[in-house]
């Protein structure tokens, strides 16, 4: 799992206090400045966007919980054949 | 092949006035200029067909001569004795580079990077983050933005 935060790397201290305080410095974090959320094609928060190993890709916008994060996979997985 | 179809495309047209004057008797000869156009004309639409494989068969089914006169020219060389051979032998390995071109060209890479991975980005925490390294993973990517 990857995060992209909307905090640009100028900001990093503010970055990492947030992530810090949110509890979600256990997986790696991009301080982005829009360019990949340009690139994955994201105009608001939440989001998440689920890549395949066969390089498929789910996008869904809003919350997620645990197994909807496991279903957007599966249905990146499912895009694969 | 993209030097040989041309070179035998060029033979054809330039015996196909002969070969109509001579099927055509001697008071044809008389006026080359208006003929040599229409007839490159009638012969360049079936010339495309036979380009491939078979210039020098449709050669050698209209007349023997041209047979043995197209290899010469089309080669800029001496190749009167073995003519059909050398054609065919050139037009198998034009052929054969071809297919080889063709399959290297087409062979797909076994895996292409996704569009969306093609990033580079700095993670909190100041480390950079390549998103080519993610090829071939199943990822989640979350966007956040604090509230």
């Amino acid at each position: 799992m990857i995060g992209v935060s909307t905090i640009p790397y100028d900001q990093m201290d503010y970055a990492m206090a947030t992530a810090r305080e949110w509890g979600i410095s256990g997986f790696p974090n991009i301080a982005d400045d829009g360019l990949v959320h340009i690139r994955f094609g994201i105009f608001g928060h939440p989001a998440a966007v689920a890549i395949s190993a066969g390089g498929s890709l789910v996008t869904e916008t809003g919350e997620l919980d645990v197994q909807g994060a496991l279903d957007l996979i599966d249905r990146a997985h499912s895009r694969d054949a | 092949m993209s030097r040989v179809a041309p070179a035998v495309m060029v033979q054809l047209l330039a015996l196909a006035p002969l070969a109509a004057a001579c099927s055509s008797g001697t008071s044809d000869a008389a006026a080359p200029p208006t003929t040599p156009s229409t007839a490159a004309t009638e012969d360049q639409s079936p010339a495309p067909e036979s380009t491939d494989d078979q210039s020098p068969t449709t050669a050698s089914d209209e007349n023997e001569t041209p047979t043995t006169v197209v290899p010469t020219d089309g080669d800029g060389s001496d190749g009167a004795s073995s003519d059909d051979p050398s054609l065919e032998d050139r037009a198998s390995s034009a052929s054969d580079g071809v297919l080889a071109e063709a399959s290297g060209s087409t062979e797909p890479a076994p895996y292409e990077l996704p569009y969306e991975l093609e990033f580079s980005a700095t993670l909190i925490g100041g480390d950079p983050f390549d998103g080519a390294s993610l090829t071939g993973k199943d990822v989640l990517f979350w966007f956040w933005a604090p509230g």
